[in-house]
């Protein structure tokens, strides 16, 4: 079978679990899924109602928007590989959504981009149920053991994990937090993990949904500008120590060094279609979340 | 190893050991509060056996009241779990900015957490605990958090430094030159790969406005020993170390 003849092999809208537990499963490309996470109905109490203070501080925001995507991907290739875990509450779900994906094959690799919980938190339970699996990340650090990571392999920026189809490559992070941190670029798809950067909010009707999806819903690249520069000024809070020149600068030297054609982020819906619009977009939210009001309490 | 801070504040925990000989401290910070002690941070599974023995002989017959977090990385909450088994009632004290659902261990229920608001005061067992933004930070939920009584403020991650195997457990105090620039630094570079990005002064300016609005006597880091003898060298050397590290 040729890898794009691949059959997705759960329903197309497989939804595990529900609430805190709930976890779908979208196909991105015939061999690359999305195994995401959020609340759905019920959002805002969950998530402390965070949108009415958004929308508080910019008006063009949409007030119901209570919910965050947390993401995973898995590709199936000859070799499987798998992105990040999402959190303890999902490890039931996320488990179960893996094990229909995998249908029968085992999990060659997990890569941990960064250590925080909703990323990194069911490492453990996924190694229990694949136990050849090989946990790979961020290198050039030290001091592993605290952060159970202990016998992860380190990859280093510029290391290539061929998947048969698909080239991973490790790249070096634009915006970070947790320092250790990468990001992804696969070379065949041009499928960009940039982990924590970006992150836009969503409704209740928006759950699951790929950006061009969401536009079904009235969604706009200048909403993603909009609500990202407002998000990123909470999870980059040190952006407001940069410069929004040179941060531009640097954003654009990144796009012309990737060519990104599915843009991937860990809380991001995912965009596969007008990527270059909305990466736009992206530019100008990081450029208004620097000059923005931070609203820190010292 | 149980070292006495300063009043009733105490520091135990451990530190690991780096390829190139630079430890790294993971430490838990004990305010005994006459009957009702809390506990600033929950340390790391890999000190679990020591740190609850430590935890034992400080509190003896009494129950922990209270476990604050910094943030939920694993180095801050790895021990968690061994501490609430021992004491189930007491109660998870975490930043307003965090969604428990996704960022604290799933066995965690909700009547055992308590949010706390960046620019409030609460009280818990009689003691008056302040709540403010972490000011640098590698986790969006991190906060920072002042006890008066002592003048303790608990910086998280900020602060820390790496120490080679001769300054284990020693207080700025207890070393002739103090903790050198280069051991803050070493920590900062390596655990905030933003900072190159940023203005050092504006970093500072940061950190002055938090020192400058109350009278800070020890700064408790997770990844550092306390610092209680000359606050201003430390803050100074701090600032220094911010001034290299960044743009
Ligand atoms: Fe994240
Ligand atoms: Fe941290
Ligand atoms: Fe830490």
């Amino acid at each position: 079978m040729s890898p794009d003849a691949h059959i997705c092999p759960v329903p197309a809208d497989a939804i595990y679990g529900e609430v805190d537990t709930r976890v779908a499963v979208r196909q991105i490309t015939p061999q690359i899924y999305w195994i995401c996470h959020c609340i759905g109905p019920g959002a805002k109490e969950w998530n402390g109602g965070f949108a009415d203070d958004f929308a508080r501080s910019n008006p063009l925001l949409d007030p119901t928007a209570n919910d965050i995507i947390y993401s995973s991907y898995l590709f199936l290739d000859e070799k499987t590989f798998m992105i990040d875990t999402l959190g303890p509450a999902q490890h039931h779900t996320v488990l179960k959504a893996l094990e229909d994906l995998l249908d029968g094959r085992k999990l060659d690799y997990l890569w941990i981009s960064h250590t925080e919980l909703p990323h990194a938190g069911n490492t453990a339970a996924i190694r229990r149920a694949h136990p050849d699996l090989e946990v790979l990340t961020v290198g050039g650090h030290d001091h592993y053991e605290v952060h159970g990571l202990g016998d992860a392999r380190l990859l280093d920026y510029g290391d290539v994990l061929d998947l048969g189809t698909h080239k991973i490559e490790i790249i070096k992070p634009l915006f970070v937090d947790h320092a250790l941190t990468q990001w992804i670029y696969e070379h065949h798809t041009g499928f960009l993990c940039p982990v924590d950067w970006a992150l836009n909010d969503h409704n209740e009707h928006q759950c699951f949904r790929f950006m061009d999806e969401m536009e079904e819903t009235g969604y706009s690249p200048e909403h993603f500008k909009q609500v990202v520069s407002t998000t990123n000024r909470t999870v980059f809070a040190w952006l407001r120590w940069a410069d929004a020149e040179v941060v531009g600068q640097q954003i654009d030297e990144f796009l012309a060094r990737y060519d990104i054609r599915i843009f991937a982020p860990s809380h991001t819906n995912v965009i596969r279609q007008n990527v270059p619009a909305y990466m736009a977009a992206l530019k100008e939210a990081m450029q208004l979340a620097i000059t923005g009001d931070f609203d820190i309490v010292y | 190893m149980i070292r006495h801070v300063k009043d009733d504040l105490y520091q135990i925990g451990g530190s690991v050991a780096g390829h190139d000989g630079w430890h790294e401290a993971v430490r838990v910070y004990v305010l005994l509060n006459d009957g009702c002690p809390l506990v600033f941070d929950a340390g790391s599974h890999v000190h679990s056996h020591d740190i609850m023995d430590e935890l034992k002989q400080l509190l003896g017959d009494t129950p922990l009241g209270y476990v604050f977090l910094t943030h939920t990385e694993l180095p801050h909450t790895g021990n968690l779990s061994v501490i609430l088994n021992q004491w189930p009632d007491a109660r998870l004290v975490v930043s307003s900015g965090i969604l428990p659902h996704v960022e604290l261990p799933w066995w965690v229920t909700a009547d055992q957490v308590m949010f706390a608001y960046a620019g409030t005061e609460e009280s818990y067992g009689g003691r008056h605990i302040s709540f403010l933004d972490g000011i640098l930070k590698d986790q969006p939920g991190t906060h920072w958090m002042y006890d008066a009584a002592t003048g303790t403020l608990f910086t998280a991650d900020a602060f820390g430094y790496l120490f080679p195997a001769s300054a284990d457990a020693a207080f700025d105090d207890e070393l002739a030159e103090g903790i050198p620039v280069d051991w803050i630094k070493r920590y900062h570079d390596s655990a905030f790969r933003f900072l190159p990005q940023v203005a050092g002064h504006k970093v500072n300016a940061d950190i002055d406005k938090v020192f400058g609005k109350r009278s800070v006597q020890v700064i408790a880091p997770t990844h550092g020993n306390a610092m209680r003898g000359n606050i201003a060298t430390c803050t100074a050397r701090f600032h220094q170390a911010m001034l290299e590290i960044c743009s």
